[in-house]
């Protein structure tokens, strides 16, 4: 089983539509995909329609009984792990070690799944330090924007600081404007890094609106360049994922 | 991560509204697509697969489904292209894979044509995120012209951590009366009404069920009733050549048919008995050419593993004679049974059989079939244990011969009367009873093959060198065949010493002695 973290340090970056946009992709693959919503505000159950059953929380998830509280999503081998809100709190249960803790409790469902992804939550605690531990792979969604590149500097201080191995973390643009200056100047500088996969992430309508058709974009518009970018762009992770 | 998934059964059109009117009751039902599929069920003359545990279902000419009732194992995939396909030629495909078992000698016959319209639907809560799974399948079964909708199902699939709206629906529809759990098997059972069938209506074992209190004549009547019939259905298939089985199934009935005739000789005006007998007889002969030459056919392989490399080409050319024989005579018993004399005497057969008490009218034939029957038997018995003191290593073919047809007078006998006494022993008694007529059956199919090749054989003239090939794999055979006999013969006399231990005689003489199953529970009221 491979997992594959969604991080950024920075809300609304696209994070949440990478996740579930990235599982569906694994998933119409043929890959057994669980979903893990790590960020308690629990927007990727909501594009998938899912809700928690009433008697999971963070204690729960600390004892490993995750099985009879996954849900499955109305697309073929996508499963989803719903948040709940006490998982806000999930940091102060886990200390400097937690990533085993987490590793052992991920590891009970690599029978059932070929890719966990996971979506976290939008800070720098110590809950996202052991997830990136945790995780095969970190993958981070940066805005083609200097705020955003400072981020992913810090991002990869962080790493050092914590002593995760840096290969593992590839970021991609995100929320693409192509009329912008700022954005072509930073595409321009960047693009060729290491770090960077090659798909970007336009910033299109089709993708806001999942916020209405509570589906993946390529559920709704297949084939649409905003389905085509995420599908690339697992390509590209599952490439990676491989080679592991 | 085990999908949880159940079925409910229906026989009636009206059926799948209601299916959809209680699910309403848990969600918002949405329509999805649906399919139709056709295709044939298929099974053995005989029922074997359906036996087994197990439906054929064959989609276009080649494509076939091989499904075990509950649907757990399922092997699908191409096959042989013919519209009757032999057992046999799914061997060398896959769909064989671990199912060797299911397939012999026996071909498939199309049983009933259906088309299967499925209907899917999802279950969808307040977020309309789907809860459940549903298809509705409703079958329509044709055959010869007539149609008929047969019935169906609603399969339903939860999804993982939904389990509670799949077993609400599930108690719902369990709470109004439905039948759950159906698997091929059911749908196979209805498809059959279209043709007014039932799966295992044929068995080439001879069941009968007999009143002690019943006279033997009338008795007589149940069973060459049932044997006319087993004879009769398995025309159809004699006359296409769809397998060997069919011919000697017939062939099987009509020997029984003889046997009884002859066992109630005495009962039976002689003119009308002579009339009948020979009519059998010559039966017997118009069918017997082609039995004979499928014995040698069937036998191939352990032919072919007797001989060295070097014989096998004329084993070959041996059995492409054979095969040629066997053309010319099967369009001969093509002829013999289609004829009008075959016709005139089967009538006249059927009209011995149905005359009241099958013309048994002297008080011999009105002596309750209870007693008259272990009389034949213990008779029977008592001149195997005579023939069967007498045999040794030294005793002459024809004396072994003797002792085999007794023995298999003997075995038709117990398997007519069998439903009149204890169930437990008779079974021993002719499991018994089979040990010996095993032995004395190879012994005497050696012989009888041994003598065949060695007229074949003789017939061989030096003139060519395919003869010359024949006639050098032929003699090796023969050899080879006297060899397993010699062997076979050293076991006949113990055979016999097992058949004939004072337990064994015991257990015979104390079931025919002891009061029928029929007096039994007549006590017991």
């Amino acid at each position: 089983m491979n997992t594959i973290a969604i991080y950024s340090s920075k809300g609304g970056v696209g994070k949440t539509a990478a996740a579930v946009n990235l599982s569906y992709a694994c998933a119409r693959r043929g890959k057994k995909t669980l979903l893990c919503d790590m960020d308690p505000q629990g927007a990727a159950g909501y594009y998938y329609r899912v809700r928690p059953k009433s008697k999971f929380n963070r204690k729960k998830f600390l004892k490993g009984k995750l099985h009879s509280f996954i849900r499955e999503t109305d697309y073929p081998y996508l499963d989803l792990l719903p948040t709940h809100f006490s998982f806000r709190n999930l940091d102060l249960a886990l200390d400097r070690e937690g990533s085993e803790e987490l590793k052992r409790i991920f590891s009970s469902l690599a029978d059932d799944y070929d890719y966990l992804i996971l979506d976290c939550p939008p800070n720098m605690t110590l809950l996202s330090e052991n997830l990136i531990m945790a995780a095969d792979q970190v993958v981070t969604p940066v805005i083609p924007s200097t705020l955003s590149i400072l981020a992913l500097a810090q991002l990869v201080k962080f790493f050092d600081k914590i002593k995760a191995d840096r290969k593992k973390l590839h970021g991609f643009f995100s929320m693409v404007e192509g009329r912008k200056n700022m954005h072509r100047d930073t595409i321009k500088r960047f693009a060729k890094k290491k770090i960077f996969f090659r798909t970007m992430v336009p910033y299109l309508a089709d993708v806001e609106k999942m916020g209405i058709t509570r589906q993946p974009v390529a559920a709704t518009r297949p084939g649409s360049p905003s389905a085509e970018a995420y599908d690339r762009l697992w390509m590209e992770i599952w490439k990676r994922s491989s080679r592991k | 991560m085990t999908q949880l998934k159940t079925s409910f059964a229906f026989r009636s059109a009206a059926d799948p509204a209601l299916f959809l009117e209680k699910i309403g009751e848990i969600g918002v039902v949405s329509r999805q697509e649906v399919q139709k599929e056709c295709f044939q069920y298929l099974d053995t003359f005989d029922w074997h697969l359906y036996r087994k545990g197990w439906v054929c279902m064959r989609c276009g000419l080649d494509q076939y489904t091989f499904s075990n009732f509950l649907g757990s194992e399922v092997r699908a995939g191409t096959g042989p292209g013919n519209p009757v396909p032999l057992g046999r030629e799914f061997l060398s495909t896959p769909l064989s894979k671990g199912l060797k078992s299911l397939f012999g000698i026996r071909s498939l016959l199309p049983c009933v044509d259906v088309e299967r319209t499925k209907r899917f639907f999802l279950l969808l809560n307040k977020d309309k995120k789907t809860i459940l799974r549903l298809c509705i399948e409703q079958n329509h079964c044709s055959w010869d012209g007539v149609s008929l909708d047969t019935g169906g199902c609603l399969r339903i699939y939860g999804l993982r951590g939904y389990g509670k709206s799949f077993h609400r629906l599930r108690k719902i529809l369990t709470e109004k009366g439905l039948q759950e759990g159906c698997g091929e098997d059911l749908f196979l059972q209805q498809a059959l009404a279209v043709r007014e069938r039932l799966p295992l209506d044929y068995s080439s074992k001879l069941t009968v069920t007999l009143d002690g209190r019943e006279s033997i004549a009338e008795a007589a009547q149940d069973i060459f009733l049932l044997l006319e019939e087993d004879m009769a259905r398995n025309v159809p298939g004699i006359l296409q050549d769809w397998d060997s089985e069919f011919l000697h199934d017939y062939r099987v009935a009509l020997r029984r048919s003889r046997s009884l005739l002859s066992t109630l000789k005495k009962m039976i005006p002689e003119t009308e008995y002579l009339t009948m007998q020979e009519g059998l007889k010559k039966i017997s002969a118009i069918t017997g050419p082609v039995r004979d030459l499928d014995v040698y056919l069937l036998e191939q392989e352990s032919y072919r593993a007797m001989l060295p490399r070097s014989l096998q080409q004329g084993l070959k050319e041996f059995f492409a004679a054979l095969e040629a024989s066997r053309e010319q005579e099967f369009k001969r018993l093509q002829q013999g049974l289609q004829s009008p004399e075959y016709a005139e005497f089967m009538d006249q057969w059927l009209g011995f059989v149905r005359k009241q008490f099958c013309g048994l009218t002297g008080t011999r034939g009105k002596q309750p079939c209870a007693a008259a029957a272990a009389k034949f038997i213990r008779k029977r018995l008592e001149k195997i244990l005579q023939a069967g003191e007498r045999i040794d290593e030294q005793s002459p073919d024809e004396e072994l011969h003797r002792l085999r047809i007794q023995c298999k007078k003997l075995r038709y006998l117990l398997e007519f009367y069998r439903s009149l006494f204890s169930k437990e022993s008779m079974a021993t008694c002719i499991r018994q009873l089979k040990k010996l007529q095993d032995n004395l059956g190879s012994f005497n199919d050696l012989s009888v093959q041994q003598e065949m090749l060695s007229r074949y054989h003789e017939q061989q003239t030096p003139r060519s060198k395919k003869n010359l090939h024949i006639a050098a794999a032929l003699g090796g055979l023969i050899t080879h065949l006297q060899n397993d006999q010699q062997k076979v013969r050293k076991n006949c006399r113990k055979s016999y010493a097992n058949f004939a231990t004072d337990k064994h005689r015991a257990l015979f003489y104390d079931m025919l002695a002891a009061p029928t199953i029929q007096e039994k529970k007549r006590e017991a009221k």
